[in-house]
């Protein structure tokens, strides 16, 4: 099968000189769950960007292949750290946003988008405000307008690293859920281990900067996983193997 | 149904009233105060009037002064509503080309600095209409606050927002109307505010300098009018007047600011309300 | 010739210091008088009684105080922070009674008010109801509320004319049709210089504007407690004059260059030559009785005209309170203008 993503030593140098990227190659097959695993500064955020389109590598390419979507949308959507909400519009309205770019009304657009606050846990929400939401849900809201605009390839960075323990670990499991239900594929940006071997089927080590791959490891449990994953003997065996992978890479880049 | 549910407190409710009450409280006292001290003191009405003096006076005079209170309105917020329109045209201007902001925003701090005192008889002089005169005077005094801060509340939008209408292909007027305009609007709101109270001053002012009696007079020249013929209560009523028209646009924009970003921006939003 | 007028100044200048050395050091009585305007050769009676030490002979240490366009000197009097006050009309003072101010007038140094309106020849306003239809008349804001009332009431000008004068010859000087106010022994001078013609000047005390002018104010207090004081001030003042109309004002002149660097030598000497010409200062009643003679006839004339105009209304104004004659129309002054040869 023809890969999904293709990276081909993809460099990143900023105007500032930084080299923030070098030589990076990676694969991703269609419907894969990926997680890019790294130190702080390893320019793991700017690869996201890079496959997003949001940033031009200056070294090597990227190749998105062309993959069933939602027509006259981007195939691609951006879930961001924080979650990037409108604070002047509500939770219909900032869901809507994709659609309204695209044309759709606001009658058109709206059995869509109450499915979708539906599908994230937000049923009900419409009329909030995102200020008046927690983080996690704010975070919800956010996802939702990514799925709304009917994307093949999910980029996430960081999403849930500002949330508390309990949110994150609620919030893992429904993301897998909805990666399962649209046949996704999905690239997730992460500094944790614990989330990376509970999320992705293969994990991507990069290097201090300039980042580069140094390790991927594969997290052979089938899906769906819960929280019996967690607490088992291989899921800290493979967590102590990552973390050492990791380790190892930023000695090397010393 | 839920929404993130904001405890009722006591303290919430009585800290409302508390907000109106205090502040009539302190003022009626301070006119009491006022009345006290020239009754006591004997203070000559031509110094200093008494507030029932300057009462009496105001309903003595209401009917003209009414009228000059009506231009002075006029002028106000015709400055400020040019004011408003120019500042965001301008602004929207500056956000879409760098090279235009970098041209013409020296002129506007000139504006800016320049006294409208020293300004307005020259103005006078190019342009035929003195309520033409008094309402460009007006506006320049008042343009640069809303022009300033809404140029800064279109670079405010969100770097990551931007980002997400580029990958959303946001058209530049999508741009514009759903992302720019709203992030600028708690920009341009305090603008607003700010501009309400100096186009009030400008029509004051440029009216002084440049003011001629007759049909067409504000308060300012009721002012001088009646420093020149020596009738001090009637000076401090139409000042009076003068005030409370300050009060009113400041209560006015408040109220505005209030509805438009009272859901959604911590200006507006902040503990205790 | 040079080195005659150089000892000359010198032998001057040693009598100077030594007759304020040798003079007994009196405590003078420290006195403030505010002007209406910019030091002008309209106020030179008042400087040459500084500059030439009459002033001090009379136990007065005056400061005179600039008017000025921006400058309203007028409430320091009744709020005490000056002593003295120059007003330009009697309409001022009908202001202060009748609002029950305590001040009130005791001397007028002008016999006729110089107060004029100004237009450019050729333009037919060789007659003053001309005037009445020109499409711009530039008053200032004190005769706004005061004299271009009488105006529109009895010569039937019109608001519509109306326009402020800022004080800047500029836009008459630009248009042809404007008519602007002046003081008929000051601005043709410097329509003149400026403009380089000589503008058609009406009085309005020629038609009917028939107020003293330049008068001195006082408070009633001070008049009642110490009219010594106010005597002193009110005889040095026409001493003043007599000698600067008719004797040496170089040194007047020069303090008033002081005060307003933009006025030159030439327009004060100008002005001078006006104001004998137009008998501004010393002209009818001043004449037999010294400068600075008023009478109650006069003042109530003048009232009767403004309440005819609309001004005021009959018993608005207790004419009694207006002015004070106790200290003018004794001759002072007169043999000082004999003994400077003056016709």
């Amino acid at each position: 099968m023809d890969a999904a993503i293709a990276i081909e030593r993809m460099g990143k140098r900023f105007a500032n000189a930084t080299q923030a990227l070098a030589d990076v190659s990676l694969t991703v097959q269609a419907g894969e769950f990926v997680a890019i695993l790294g130190p702080s500064g390893c320019g793991k955020s700017t690869l996201l960007r890079a496959v997003a389109g949001l940033e031009a590598p200056t070294e090597g390419g990227i190749r998105l292949a062309e993959q069933a979507h939602e027509p006259g949308m981007p195939p691609t959507s951006f879930v961001f750290q924080e979650p990037t909400l409108m604070p002047w519009a509500t939770v219909f309205e900032n869901v809507w946003l994709p659609l309204r770019l695209a044309g759709r009304s606001r009658g058109q657009a709206r059995e869509q988008v109450h499915a979708l606050l539906r599908g994230v846990g937000l049923d009900g929400f419409d009329a909030a405000y995102p200020r008046e939401l927690s983080g996690g849900m704010k975070m919800r809201v956010s996802i939702a307008r990514a799925l709304a605009s009917g994307p093949w390839l999910l980029l996430m960075d960081e999403p849930f690293a500002a949330l508390d323990e309990i949110t994150r670990n609620r919030l893992n499991d429904d993301l897998l859920l909805w990666w399962q239900a649209r046949g996704l594929t999905a690239l997730f940006v992460t500094h944790s281990v614990f989330e990376a071997v509970y999320l992705s089927r293969r994990i991507v080590v990069m290097s201090a900067r300039p980042g580069r791959v140094v390790a991927e490891l594969t997290v052979d449990e089938p899906y769906p996983r819960s929280d019996e994953f967690r607490t088992s003997q291989r899921y800290a065996l493979m967590c102590s193997r990552v973390s050492n992978a990791l380790r190892a890479g930023e000695q090397e880049a010393g | 149904m839920g929404r993130a549910a904001q405890e009722p407190s006591a303290g919430n409710l009585s800290a409302g009233r508390a907000a109106v009450v205090l502040p009539v409280l302190v003022f009626v006292a301070a006119v009491l105060g006022w009345e006290a001290l020239v009754r006591i003191a004997q203070i000559p009405h031509y110094i200093l009037p008494a507030p029932s003096l300057i009462l009496t006076t105001l309903w003595e005079n209401f009917g003209s002064l009414a009228h000059s209170w009506w231009f002075t309105i006029k002028i106000t917020f015709g400055a400020l509503l040019l004011s408003a329109v120019l500042g965001v045209a301008l602004a929207a201007l500056f956000a879409m080309s760098p090279w235009i902001e970098r041209s013409l925003f020296p002129f506007a701090v000139v504006l800016q600095v320049t006294p409208i005192v020293a300004i307005a008889p020259l103005i006078l002089i190019y342009v035929d209409s003195t309520t033409a005169a008094l309402l460009i005077c007006a506006w320049i005094v008042a343009f640069f606050p809303v022009l300033s801060n809404t140029a800064i509340g279109l670079r405010s939008a969100d770097p990551n927002l931007r980002d997400l209408f580029t990958m959303y292909r946001a058209t530049r007027w999508q741009r514009l109307r759903l992302l720019l305009a709203p992030s600028a609007l708690p920009y341009f709101i305090a603008g607003l505010k700010v501009a309400g109270g100096l186009s009030l001053i400008g029509a004051v002012v440029a009216e002084f300098t440049a003011g001629a009696a007759g049909r067409e007079t504000g308060l300012a020249s009721r002012i001088l009018e009646a420093s020149f013929r020596t009738e001090v209560p009637k000076m401090f009523a139409a000042l009076l007047l003068v005030s409370f028209t300050g009060i009113a646009i400041f209560l006015l924009f408040n109220l505005l600011a209030r509805r438009l970003l009272g859901r959604w921006h911590e200006s507006e939003t902040g503990p205790g309300r | 010739m040079n080195r005659i007028l150089h000892l000359a100044r010198l032998a001057c200048i040693a009598c100077a210091v030594a007759a304020v050395g040798t003079t007994p050091a009196l405590a003078l009585d420290k006195v403030v008088f505010a002007t209406n305007w910019k030091a002008q050769a309209a106020h030179g009676g008042f400087y040459q009684a500084v500059a030439d030490g009459t002033y001090r002979k009379y136990g007065l240490d005056v400061t005179i105080q600039q008017g000025g366009p921006q400058v309203n000197n007028r409430p320091l009097l009744p709020a005490g922070k000056i002593d003295f006050l120059m007003t330009g009309n009697l309409l001022h003072t009908f202001d202060n009674v009748k609002n029950g101010l305590p001040v009130v007038v005791v001397a007028a140094m002008f016999q006729k008010d110089p107060q004029a309106l100004l237009a450019h020849p050729g333009q037919r306003y060789e007659n003053f109801a001309d005037l009445a239809k020109a499409p711009v008349v530039m008053v200032a804001k004190d005769g706004q509320f005061t004299w271009w009332q009488w105006l529109k009431v009895q010569h039937g000008f019109r608001d519509e004319q109306l326009k402020p004068y800022n004080y800047n010859l500029g836009p008459f000087l630009a248009n042809d049709k404007a008519v602007q106010q002046g003081y008929s022994v000051a601005e043709p001078i410097y329509v003149e210089n400026q403009g380089k013609f000589k503008p058609i000047v009406h009085l309005l005390a020629d038609h009917g504007f028939s107020t003293y002018s330049t008068v001195i104010e006082a408070r009633t207090d001070m008049v009642k407690n110490r009219p010594d004081l106010v005597r002193r001030f009110v005889d040095a003042s026409i001493l003043g004059w007599y000698n600067y109309l008719y004797g040496d004002r170089k040194a007047a002149n020069a303090l008033m260059r002081k005060d307003n660097p933009d006025m030159t030598d030439d327009e004060l000497e100008k002005s001078v030559a006006l104001i004998r010409e137009q008998g501004v200062v010393d002209s009818g009643e001043a004449v037999t009785k010294g400068i600075g003679a008023m009478n109650g006839t006069r003042v109530r004339d003048f009232y009767d005209k403004m309440v005819k105009a609309g001004l005021y209304k009959a018993d608005d104004v207790d004419l009694s309170k207006v002015a004070s004659y106790e200290f003018v129309n004794k001759g002072v002054g007169l043999d000082v203008k004999k003994r400077l040869g003056a016709r």
